[in-house]
């Protein structure tokens, strides 16, 4: 049998939704809310956040190494 | 019907419609395997050596569940030989050295039908089966207890991208329809006949609204275009509000669901005695040149339709039998058209790549998509730890395998595929279940 044609099973075409195009939107809904807080609550809660964010990320890349797994920070 | 029942926006990539079939010549050669259909094969009755006509026999049914199986061209019968089909399974296959000529068989007569039982045992003998693309007996359909049929569905959907020969089916074969209509009305007693056809088919639309015009029996529900509204317990849902339970069939609520070009097929044989020996098949897709719906004699190898269709213009990643959403991969292009391809395929590299898979985020999207409202996630979970009774469970059984919950995936996970899967392992389960007791 000749294997230039690939043999799998359906479904064989895709939407297009991705994880980081999901992320993206929840980011997006999140905004606002990062607004009000540091308008209401100050600078401090900026701060707050990026230290969240940070200590996410860098955690979540630091083990993907140390298990020698493929990087997954830019999926958001 | 109270609500909507959820499924997927697909890419309608209609590129065919409102373009007229066009009849292909004659191939060199066909093979027509013994089984195109579901239930037992059929078996040859013909040799190398013997000389056949259009519409002779050259496989009988076998059994309660099968099909006959017609020459779709003159000539000679050149091989009769295992072959694998694009579904993994072996059957004989009939091969046929076509003598041009086309020549239909001299002993083809037009079925007379004085009552049910003539018009059962004409349907069987026209080789008719599930034109939809499932290739199901439609006799063994139709010889449902006529007491219990309320409502004959025709499905003239067409939910999958490309495929526009069943529109071309309503449009330009209303009166083959209507013939099929006729016959069943009178020998099976049906009353209320429903059309159910996608709001993107304007044409197939009106079509069939004109033919409704003429019988009272018949009504035309236009349904909202969205996949998979051709499935059958979809579609019964949204025409009649009826729900058929797990594990039951649309007659266990009263219901017959056939698709418009098996009903075409049917009336053109009682019309005329001439079997299903040929198909109009959608041929598309980013490899074809020129796509176009083609009638072609069944068993002609598909490197010759894409031949036809001007040839490909890429070396195609992938050719399917079928939509892109639930059509089969076929193996090499020497295959052959057979009774329910209703479309050929072929993806470029570009079109037939897909994403890469990721972890599951628990997004919730593919138990939002599915019709049914499985969770596939779960299922899947369930059966990455063999756990049968979870599966039961969440009604897995129940999965029809339409693939809207790996089509939304944002992690692109083989969601429906890992459903199959997992049916198989649940039915092994069973049977082992059984058997200790």
């Amino acid at each position: 049998m000749n294997r230039q044609l690939r043999i799998s099973i359906s479904p064989h075409i895709h939407s297009g939704r991705s994880t980081s195009g999901i992320m993206r939107d929840v980011l997006i809904s999140l905004a606002p809310a990062a607004i009000a807080g540091t308008v209401i609550f100050g600078l401090r809660s900026l701060l707050v956040i990026a230290l969240c964010v940070a200590s996410c990320v860098g955690f979540e890349a630091l083990l993907n190494v140390l298990v020698k797994k493929e990087q997954t920070v830019g999926d958001l | 019907m109270s609500f909507l029942l959820n499924g997927v926006h697909v890419p309608h990539r209609k590129n065919t419609a409102d373009q007229p079939a066009v009849r292909m010549e004659a191939p060199q050669t066909v093979t027509l395997p013994m089984s195109m259909h579901i239930g037992a094969p059929a078996k040859p009755t013909v040799k190398p050596g013997d000389t056949v006509k259009v519409g002779t026999l050259i496989g009988e049914a076998v059994g309660a569940v099968s099909s006959p199986v017609y020459s779709s061209v003159s000539g000679k019968v050149s091989k009769v030989a295992d072959m694998l089909l694009a579904g993994g399974n072996t059957v004989p296959a009939v091969t046929i050295a076509s003598d041009g000529a086309m020549e239909p068989d001299p002993s083809l007569t037009v079925p007379v039908l004085d009552s049910r039982e003539d018009l059962i045992s004409a349907i069987k003998e026209s080789g008719v089966v599930g034109l939809g693309g499932a290739g199901f007996p439609t006799y063994v359909k139709m010889n449902a207890d006529p007491s219990r049929i309320e409502i004959l569905i025709i499905n003239g959907a067409e939910c999958e991208p490309y495929i526009t020969s069943d529109a071309l089916t309503m449009t330009t074969r209303t009166d083959d329809i209507a013939y099929a209509l006729g016959a069943l009305e009178k020998w099976l007693g049906i009353k209320r006949i429903i059309v159910g056809i996608e709001s993107n088919k304007k044409k197939a639309i009106a079509a069939m609204q004109k033919l409704a015009e003429t019988d009272s029996a018949i009504e035309v529900k236009v349904l909202p275009t969205l996949y998979p509204q051709g499935g059958e317990k979809v579609l019964v849902y949204h025409t009649t509000g009826r729900v058929i339970p797990m594990g039951k069939l649309p007659i266990d609520v009263g219901c017959i669901v056939c698709n418009c070009t098996t009903l075409g097929a049917i009336g053109n044989y009682l019309k005329t005695g001439m079997p299903l020996v040929k198909k109009c098949v959608t041929v598309d897709g980013g490899a074809v040149k020129e796509p176009k719906n083609v009638i072609v004699p069944i068993g002609t190898p598909i490197s010759e339709v894409f031949d036809f269709c001007g040839g490909l213009s890429t070396s195609p990643a992938k050719v399917l039998y079928g939509g892109p959403m639930m059509g089969i991969t076929v193996p090499e292009l020497s295959a052959p058209v057979l009774k329910n391809t209703n479309a050929l395929i072929a993806l470029t590299e570009k079109e037939a790549k897909l994403p890469k898979t990721t972890a599951c985020i628990r997004c919730g999207s593919c138990t939002n998509a599915c019709p049914f409202g499985l969770a596939p996630a779960s299922i899947a979970a369930a059966y990455k730890k063999r756990d049968a009774a979870r599966l039961s469970a969440l009604s897995l059984l129940a999965c029809m395998e339409c693939g809207c919950c790996s089509f939304v995936c944002p992690a692109n996970r083989p969601l429906v595929q890992t459903n199959k899967l997992a049916k198989a392992f649940l039915k092994e389960e069973t049977v082992k279940e059984a058997a200790k007791k």
